[in-house]
């Protein structure tokens, strides 16, 4: 998140966002939705003027039916916000002119979001849905799944065709059953996609390692063995991008392990919750990479390209030194045949990203050189944009050279997309309306707000004794 | 009118002479300009913990409740009257398979359907003391290895109880081959507060200095592990039920030592290990894997929920102890808490920068020998990270190996000896 210590940055190259995000809008059902897949697709996941529907029967947020108590968590994140000042707003009561302000149009709106771009320090720009990502594995019916894919896959390319060169569309698939994967990829590949979407839960009983066949695993001839190959075929990028742990449906089973992070929690008195947000994507995404790196997976699809996005970089030097020595251990139980490390497996196939105040990533920036990705996970209210990412890069020494790999040439080169740069220097003076937080006063209020043991508060909130109105406003479940 | 009670205060420690570096006196080995801790350190338990340790009264139940046994290369392990998963897939015992001298390699040609001798440093003081003087260690910080991946699972409190008792007495009776350089970490039954309070407070007075905690989720209603229904939701060790422990170990100047374990046999709902194992079955990995990142990921759960839950301003004097998981995750699971903690206005008693309140309680962290990340991040790491060798099992190495990371990016000699032994002997009241 940017501040403006030190001036304006100026930057001369191109930077390329490799995971920010639209707010599934209501176009994808209303317009893009294929007449054969329409009554499937209502039974499966459908959004309505207010409400989202799963399988028929699960009410679950998604994205642009939803209204918030406070301000859109999923589209806040835009030029020269931060987290100190999106407390004070939620503290704020905001009024619906107020909360519709706060809501970016670029999650809806190609213009308005390069113009967001602009403001951000972005070239570039892979776009992402949102809500999808959460509940769409979950979707039971697979002609549902299928033709649901194809409608936010059209949507998506024409969103992106508006500004073509700045704006890239990641595909997304029908995981239900791998035959129409497989079909899908290659349409994505004829439309000229360069990314699609896994995300690595077990919504389903169907985790997407699933590559044997086996009861629950699909036939000889049709597992996600059949994705992989695609993948490798049409050289799309597998993109695995995770999401906080919050089941869409009930399950005996975890679906996602980040949801150990919220069961440490308790609502009970005296109790308070575990935000999973805070660590769910990267334990999705090391739960993944574990199994991939020891496996011999990447030996298994050699020409395959995957990227992990969402899911913070900072741990992955240690776990990829400790999968280097667990593979020479297991050498002689490890059932499929292996020669790479998996180091060197990761550095020849895989990229991930990284986010702007990824300081570890810095620290390490020899080593992460050539194989990450800056994201900026725009509009999310977590997301930033790529000056805050040059200053802590210039704090922490890294060479300009590798500056232009880490925030755009090495994304590019995984896609296989010419740079161009529209945008050089930072605009520091934002017009705002008179009700907007001044910095000043944000700066004043968070010195107090940040340490509030130090300033006589130590009661914490009773859940119990609240109404649970307000205990679903705390929760923001997103 | 009431009796008034005299406050006992807290048991002093022994004293321990200030010594030289052990290994700097001799026994054939080199040694280094500064004392070297293993800060995670293992060992193998034998059953004598059952048949010799354990309350005669239990002796019979106990074996139903949590058994294990090797004999001839076959493995029974029972847990809760059920036959237990088994920790490793092959026969070899990847537990306590490491000895000084062997890489990784060495292991990894090793045929796993024969069953392989285990390193007799796991569970004899002895032998244990000749493998320190190889390596050069000077002191180790003693941990279990099945009393930290099955004990946590034992539903019966009151059996978990008498087992608590029978390795901690165990334990302190390895350690007493030299007290100056194994130091016992003692297990508390954690299934039942007002137990775990008894046996912290008895291994106080004994002499312990730290205690084990395996940051799991330890059940309430046995049977269950249901995480969103109130009264049988499993506790993890930030429930608010384990208030009183905290209080305790602060009052006693017991160092908390949070250290995983893989979790690879454990059930659902319990850690992350278990569901890890369970999803990647169908790629056919041919062992298990959760050993990879389950550690990391389980301490990461507990960190943030300190965060959430104000622990570390609650208890502003407890030690605490990070083990088995390397440090260089810290940072990321500080970072993470302290964005979603702004983002979550309704939280009022909380520090918004965890960051800080970390840096100033500086806990220890212990990390690996191949951690480069621990040599590039000395600004932040240096006071509170520590070496762990994870003696003696597969992945385990000795000082060298770290010390080449450490000086491979020119981490100044200061940090180094911090790193290598000074700052668990700071934290854990250890001479140097």
């Amino acid at each position: 998140m940017s501040t403006h210590n030190g001036g304006p940055v100026r930057k001369d190259f191109a930077v390329f966002d490799c995971d920010a995000h639209i707010n599934d809008p209501r176009a994808i059902w209303s317009e893009y939705l294929e007449p054969e897949y329409r009554e499937a697709v209502k039974r499966a996941y459908w959004q309505e003027d207010n409400q989202t529907i799963l399988n028929g029967r699960s009410v679950v947020i998604g994205g642009q039916a939803h209204d918030f108590s406070t301000y859109n968590p999923i589209c806040i994140a835009g030029p020269q916000m931060n987290k100190k000042l999106l407390r004070k707003l939620q503290q704020m009561g905001l009024s619906p002119e107020q909360k519709k302000y706060l809501e970016h149009q670029g999650a809806y709106d190609p213009h308005a979001r390069i113009r967001d771009m602009d403001l951000m320090g972005i070239d570039q720009v892979m776009i992402i849905p949102t809500m999808m990502v959460a509940h769409y594995p979950y979707v039971e019916d697979i002609q549902a799944a299928h033709g649901f894919a194809r409608a936010y896959n059209n949507w998506a390319s024409d969103f992106c065709k508006q500004v073509p060169d700045r704006l890239f569309p990641a595909g997304w698939l029908p995981l239900q059953s791998p035959e129409y994967t497989r079909q899908e990829l290659q349409r994505l590949a004829k439309m000229g996609f360069k990314v699609a979407l896994v995300r690595p839960i077990d919504a389903r009983g169907h985790y997407p390692n699933q590559i044997f066949p086996g009861p629950r695993n699909g036939t000889l001839t049709n597992t996600m063995d059949k994705v992989y190959r695609a993948f490798e075929e049409t050289g799309i990028v597998c993109g695995m991008h995770t999401f906080p742990a919050l089941p869409s449906e009930p399950s005996d089973l975890l679906v996602s392990v980040g949801e150990l992070i919220t069961a440490a929690g308790s609502m009970e008195l005296g109790g308070k919750m575990v935000d999973g947000q805070t660590l769910s994507f990267v334990f999705e995404a090391m739960t993944w990479l574990a199994q991939v790196l020891l496996s011999g997976f990447l030996d298994m699809y050699p020409r395959l390209k995957m990227a992990i996005f969402e899911s913070n970089a900072g741990w992955l030097p240690e776990m990829l030194d400790h999968c280097d020595r667990l593979f020479k251990l297991y050498a002689n139980e490890r059932l499929i045949k292996s020669d790479r490390l998996p180091s060197e497996a990761f550095a020849q196939q895989c990229y991930i990203a990284f986010e702007s105040d990824e300081e570890p990533v810095f620290h390490e920036w020899d080593r992460f050189e050539n194989l990450a990705v800056w994201s900026s996970d725009a509009y999310h209210h977590d997301g930033s944009d790529s000056w805050s990412a040059i200053r802590y890069m210039k704090e922490a020494g890294v060479p300009k050279a590798a500056q232009a790999k880490l925030l755009g040439g090495n994304a590019r080169r995984m896609y296989g997309i010419e740079p161009k740069t529209f945008v050089s220097e930072e605009v520091t003076d934002m017009p705002r309306p008179d009700w907007f937080p001044k910095a000043a006063d944000v700066e004043q209020w968070a010195a107090i707000e940040s340490d509030p043991r130090a300033h006589g508060v130590t009661q914490s909130i009773d859940f119990s004794k609240l109404d649970p109105r307000m205990i679903m406003a705390a929760i923001r479940s997103y | 009118m009431a009796k008034t009670t005299k406050k006992k205060a807290p048991p002093k420690r022994k004293a321990i002479k200030k010594t030289k570096p052990v290994a700097a006196r001799g026994n054939g080995a080199t040694r280094y300009a500064f004392p070297v801790i293993d800060a995670d350190s293992h060992v193998f338990e034998p059953t004598t913990i059952w048949t010799d340790y354990l309350d005669r009264d239990y002796r019979t139940l106990a074996r139903s409740v949590f058994w294990y046994e090797e004999v001839d290369g076959i493995i029974t392990a029972i847990l809760n009257g059920k036959p237990a998963k088994l920790l490793n897939v092959s026969k070899i015992n990847r537990q306590a398979i490491w000895r000084p001298g062997m890489k990784p390699e060495d292991i990894g040609a090793l045929d796993p359907a024969v069953s392989h001798p285990i390193n007799p440093g796991a569970s004899d003081p002895k032998a244990r003391l000749r493998d320190m003087d190889a390596l050069g260690i000077d002191q180790a910080v003693l941990f279990p290895t099945l009393f930290g991946e099955y004990f946590p699972a034992v539903e019966n409190p009151d059996v978990a109880y008498a087992l608590a008792r029978a390795y901690n007495g165990w334990i302190w009776d390895f350690s007493r081959q030299s007290p100056k350089r194994l130091i016992p970490v003692a297990v508390l039954p954690l299934q039942d507060v007002n137990f775990s309070l008894k046996e912290l407070r008895r291994v106080a007075k004994r002499g312990f200095r730290a205690v084990f905690m395996r940051p799991s989720f330890y059940a309430r209603k046995f049977g269950s592990w249901a995480p969103y229904e109130a009264s049988t939701r499993a506790r993890f060790l930030n429930h608010p039920d384990y208030d009183p422990l905290w209080t305790e170990c602060e009052k006693l100047r017991i160092t908390a030592c949070i250290h995983p374990s893989p979790g690879s046999t454990n059930a659902e709902w319990t850690s992350t290990g278990s569901y890890i194992e369970r999803v990647a079955a169908p790629l056919r990995t041919g062992h298990y894997l959760a050993e990879s990142v389950a550690p990391t990921m389980d301490n990461a759960i507990l960190l943030t929920a300190f965060c959430f839950y104000a622990h570390m301003e609650r208890f502003p004097n407890l030690r605490f102890a990070m083990h088995h998981s390397g440090a260089s995750w810290v940072t990321l699971t500080l970072e993470k808490a302290e964005t979603y903690l702004w983002l979550l206005s309704n939280f009022k008693d909380v520090s918004l920068e965890p960051e800080h309140v970390f840096a100033k309680r500086s806990p220890l962290v212990t990390f690996n020998s191949w951690e480069s990340s621990v040599a590039r991040m000395p600004d932040t790491l240096s006071n509170i990270a520590a070496w762990g060798s994870r003696y003696p099992q597969h992945d385990a190495s000795g000082p060298d190996e770290a010390l080449d990371t450490l000086r491979k990016w020119k981490v100044p000699d200061e940090i180094v000896a911090g790193y290598m032994g000074g700052n668990v002997a700071r934290y854990f009241g250890l001479p140097v």
